[in-house]
């Protein structure tokens, strides 16, 4: 657990190193981004959101992941979650959805991000469980099925909202940790063949998401109505060149890009940072990635490994999903990029999801440390571990 | 690591093929923008410019025009236009902007009607729709500072060009007018449009999506394309007089037009010309379409007896009478079935030719006429210009309607040897009178005198053109003699001047109806002449369209031409021949009340704005509210105004040095 991770002392400094870029490179986007909307609030709240992120990331990991995934901790969890996201729809609908709760401040909570996070530590600590018990999971058992059904109950509210991009990665999110459990290879392939039936047929089933299917495969098709947001990002990037535009000099965050500081925060990164921003960007991202996954590797719970790797698909996987759609990779779904879009409750969780990586690296260490003294009591002859105790004991005595 | 757990193991190999797949999605990634960055960079990067330079069509401000001296006539400043993109308004107004508040708030500000304004603004499948155009300043800082406030979109102003006729309806018909787009209409500003016309330039802001600026204010990279002056050959001086004689006549003979033309004999200058019924083009559109047109070059009537000098002129060139032929006059004439009278029906027995022009006897044209025959008389007309247009750079020229010889029944050449069965224009006429004042050379009038480039290079100058030589030095002399006697002795004695030899023809006739055939009981009476009788200076022609109660030309027009010329002659200091003394110009301008001389042609006050950012304040006197506030404007300086009229005193007084931002009181009356 402790190894040298590249020139990082381990991978616990790499995580901290990479997370800190991505807030400094968060803070300068949101900056520039938001800047010409004539307040430095949005960059404010991001501020504000990191450290209360950071704080609450800190409690997580001392109380750490095995008390936070307990079951009384997690019906909880859950129970509240179910609020939340009911009474999401009391609330004004912004851009025609209800994601939002608004709070006195200018405050507003999205339930729906910190159901990603919920899922991933019910889905870890329930499978985690059966495979330490020796269970093979299973897609059609009692206990499988349940932890299915909560997620899709979650998906199905956030859904609701409408939030077809967020509801796809909470049941996603909870099906990949299936992927990681023991599952039989053939119920691996039966999930794979489902999961791409069902994004086959909704993404055909309404005329609405034809539409952004031929946009995502033309977007210049309907460049001013349907493919306007896809055209607008392809533009910023583009126009960012290899060393991108002079900074606070781009123009796609000027009411012309859709979602400029939240969703497409990658295009106008990519606008005035250019190609060697980006890459440096995707950079910090796959050493995040890695990081995490060696702290997943290296764990011996498999709790642990599948809430590590959970957090890793959350915070790295969604940023290649997020990049991947903003330049037209993908079809657009709203995924935000980790650290980077602008949103409050995505932040927090993010930080949260990395409190629990952190926890589980913790545990990993502490065992590690707690192997090693055994290792060392039962190598080290009885009267040297005597002679250590006299040392200590001499210095008492000065 | 342990191997203890196959299914912790299990897992680990499958979580590397996720991270694997991860690490590919980055590298599509990584691929993907090395295309869009890289290969098309450049391609999207000028698109997405593209979209944000709002391109401009900016207007650089009209050419000037000025009269011989250099007097401003008509200039031009840069005035903002309010436009809406109807679109943006549409998409804003899904975001909350109630449209209708904006019609309610702008409406009154622009003097528009609400439910106008609220059409322009909802017109959603447009982009671009002009609200108001050439604001006045206080309108445009009054919705600027609205739709600032409000944070209305899709709204926008740009600079176009503003006219400006700083003498009202001076030389309105010459001068014509802008419409729209700073498209000339009418007169010189169409016949020199593309001259004059600002040329455009394409200045680009860049702006958000919703039309504001990034930055407010910037406009990048406009050209300014200085433009030309337009020098006509018009005398201010004269101008004035001659506007100020014709609303005179207009009031005392209840006349409803009026033509009048000074014009240089020996050169074809125009000195002056008046149409009347007349407007104001800065506000043309509030008067009718016909007081738009110049009466002196599209006006086509019966010349009368004023034809008679050119009819006389053909029979002494073609040696058929001299100034002594004696002609029996018995009051009337038969011609086939028409009886031609005189007009006071009285005979005279036997006269000689110089009587028949100077008493302007019928008869004895007719006799003369029918000895021309029609081919000669037509021929003759045509020679002096008649049928066809002068040539005069002003567009909306008639040329005029002449006979078909091989058509023309005797009648018909008896008439015409009266002046009648022939159509003219004012100008026609005082050009053919004016080959007879400068010895016989036809002339090509003009009033272009030059355009200049701004840096004073002529590009275009109006040159005298002797169109042809139509009689000899010989007759003219002889023709100016009699027309000088029509004055001194004969019809024409109401427009003599006490110390001048003037020569002229009066001349009556019965109005045209424009369905054909004469219009009962409506003359147009006009008086031609030129001063002094034998080496004229100016030649000058008045007529009057259908005046009430007295009708002769020697009753209306002769008087009138006789006023003016006197005032022209005591403005321009053309001492009298015979010695007596030139009445004071101030016993002459008492006759008129407006006292026209007084108001006398000087460039428009301008500020002078110092490199220390004060202002050196011009004299005011003399302009008037609107173009106050314009120039105050120019320094950032506020201007407070008493009564309304023209500036006759201002506080501080001019020439004093001012900071930007302090407040010029002005006084009007």
């Amino acid at each position: 657990m402790r190894q040298r991770f590249f020139f990082f002392q381990n991978p616990k400094q790499a995580v901290f190193f990479s997370v800190l870029i991505l807030l400094a490179l968060g803070c300068a986007n949101i900056f520039s981004a938001s800047f010409m909307k004539g307040s430095t609030g949005y960059l404010l709240r991001y501020v504000i959101f990191s450290l209360a992120g950071a704080a609450a990331g800190h409690i997580v990991r001392r109380l750490g992941y095995k008390k936070l995934t307990a079951f009384g901790t997690l019906g909880a969890g859950f129970i509240l979650l179910m609020a939340l996201l009911g009474a999401v729809f009391f609330w004004a609908p912004n851009n025609g959805a209800q994601r939002w709760i608004y709070l006195p401040g200018g405050i507003s909570i999205q339930p729906s991000e910190f159901a990603k996070l919920f899922v991933i530590m019910l889905t870890a600590r329930v499978l985690g469980g059966m495979v330490k018990q020796g269970k093979r999971v299973s897609l059609v058992d009692g206990t499988g099925c349940k932890v299915i059904l909560l997620s899709l109950i979650l998906g199905g509210f956030i859904y609701k909202e409408p939030d077809l991009g967020t509801a796809a990665i909470v049941v996603g999110l909870c099906l990949g940790i299936f992927l990681l459990s023991n599952l039989s290879k053939g119920q691996v392939f039966t999930l794979f063949g489902l999961s791409f039936l069902a994004i086959a047929v909704s993404s055909l089933a309404t005329e609405y998401r034809r539409e952004r299917l031929k946009v995502w495969l033309d977007p210049w098709w309907d460049a001013q109505d349907t493919g306007y947001q896809m055209v607008q990002s392809l533009l910023a990037i583009g126009s960012g060149g290899l060393t991108g535009l002079p900074w606070g000099q781009g123009t796609s965050k000027l009411a012309y890009l859709p979602e400029a500081h939240t969703d497409f925060a990658f295009a106008v990164f990519c606008q005035e940072n250019g190609f060697l921003g980006a890459l440096l960007l995707i950079l910090v991202f796959v050493v995040l990635g890695v990081a995490l996954a060696r702290i997943a590797m290296r764990c011996k719970d498999y709790e642990g490994f599948l809430l590590v790797a959970g957090v890793d698909l959350l915070l790295v996987g969604q940023a290649a999903a997020n990049m991947a759609m903003v330049c037209g990779l993908l079809p657009v779904i709203g995924v935000p990029l980790s650290f980077i879009s602008y949103g409050g409750s995505s932040l927090v969780v993010s930080m949260l999801a990395l409190g629990l990586a952190l926890s589980v690296y913790d545990e990993g260490v502490k065992q590690e440390l707690e192997e090693e003294r055994q290792q060392e009591e039962s190598q080290v002859s009885p009267r040297e571990r005597r002679r250590d105790l006299r040392l200590v004991s001499n210095r008492w005595r000065r | 690591m342990k191997k203890g757990s196959f299914t912790l193991y299990d897992g680990k190999i499958r979580f590397s093929v996720v991270c694997v797949l991860v690490g590919f999605v980055f590298l599509a990634v990584c691929l993907r923008l090395a295309y869009l960055q890289l290969l098309r960079g450049e391609e999207l990067g000028k698109m997405a410019e593209r979209q944000v330079e709002l391109r401009q069509r900016g207007n650089t401000p009209r050419g000037r025009i000025v009269d011989r001296n250099g007097a401003e006539l008509a200039s031009s400043i840069m005035a903002k236009t309010l436009t809406a993109n109807p679109y943006r308004i549409h998409e804003a107004a899904g975001k909350g902007m109630d449209v209708a508040k904006a019609a309610g708030l702008l409406a009154p500000v622009l003097g528009m009607r609400q439910a106008k304004l609220y059409e322009i603004l909802t017109d959603k499948e447009m982009y671009f729709r002009y609200v108001k155009r050439s604001l006045e300043p206080k309108e445009y800082q009054a919705a600027a500072k609205i739709i600032a406030e409000n944070k209305f979109a899709g709204f926008n102003f740009i600079e176009e060009s503003k006219r400006y006729y700083v003498k009202k309806n001076v030389a309105a018909q010459v001068l014509g007018f802008v419409g729209d787009d700073d498209i000339g209409r009418y007169g010189i500003e169409l016949e020199l449009d593309s001259i004059l016309r600002g040329a455009r330039t394409f200045g680009s802001q860049r702006v958000d999506a919703e039309g504001r600026p990034i930055v407010p204010g910037q406009v990048q990279s406009k050209e300014e394309i200085p433009l030309a002056t337009v020098h006509l050959t018009l005398d201010s001086k004269m101008q004035y007089i001659l506007e100020d004689a014709m609303d005179d006549a207009l009031v005392r003979t209840h006349a409803v037009g009026a033509a009048a033309i000074i014009m240089d004999p020996y050169t074809g200058e125009i000195l002056g010309m008046v149409s009347r019924p007349t407007f104001d083009p800065n506000e043309y559109w509030r008067y009718p379409q016909n007081s738009w047109l110049n009466k002196t070059i599209s006006m086509v009537y019966e010349p009368g007896s004023v034809f008679k000098p050119i009819v006389g002129c053909a029979g002494l060139s073609e040696g058929i009478v001299t100034p002594d032929t004696v002609f029996q006059d018995d009051g009337s004439i038969r011609i086939a079935d028409r009886v031609i009278h005189n007009w006071d029906n009285e005979g005279k027995g036997p006269v000689p030719f110089s009587e028949v022009i100077k008493f302007s006897i019928n008869t004895g044209m007719v006799q003369l006429g029918m000895q021309l025959k029609a081919k000669r008389l037509i021929d003759y007309s045509k020679r002096f210009g008649f049928g066809r247009p002068t040539g005069i750079d002003l567009p909306g020229e008639e040329s005029g309607i002449l006979y078909d010889p091989d058509e023309m029944y005797d009648p018909d050449v008896a008439t015409m040897a009266i002046g009648q069965g022939i159509a003219i224009t004012p100008l026609q006429a005082l050009r053919a009178i004016s080959a007879i004042a400068n010895g016989g050379e036809l002339l090509q009038p003009y009033i272009i005198k030059k355009v200049t480039a701004p840096n004073g290079e002529v590009i275009k100058e109006g040159k005298k053109k002797v169109v042809r030589s139509v009689i000899t030095p010989q007759v003219a002399a002889q023709m100016r003699d009699m027309m000088e006697k029509v004055v001194s002795e004969g019809g024409g004695k109401t427009a003599a001047i006490k110390g001048y030899r003037i020569a002229g023809k009066t001349g009556t006739a019965e109005k045209l109806a424009e369905e054909g055939g004469y219009a009962a009981g409506k003359y147009i009476a006009s008086f031609v002449g030129f001063v002094p009788a034998d080496k004229p200076v100016y030649a000058m022609i008045v007529i009057l369209d259908t005046p009430k109660g007295a009708f002769y030309g020697s009753q209306v027009s002769a008087p009138i031409f006789r006023d003016t010329l006197q005032q022209i002659l005591v403005a321009k200091g053309i001492q009298p021949q015979d010695g007596s003394a030139l009445p004071s110009l101030a016993e002459l301008s008492g006759k008129n009340k407006s006292g026209p001389l007084k108001e006398e042609a000087r460039p428009l006050p301008r500020l002078q704005l110092l490199p220390d950012g004060r202002v050196r304040l011009p004299d005011c006197t003399g302009i008037d509210l609107r173009y106050a506030a314009e120039l105050l404007q120019q320094g950032q300086l506020r201007l407070k105004p008493y009564g309304h009229g023209r500036a006759y005193k201002q506080q501080p007084a001019a020439g004093s040095i001012v900071q930007a931002g302090s407040t010029v009181e002005i006084w009007f009356r």
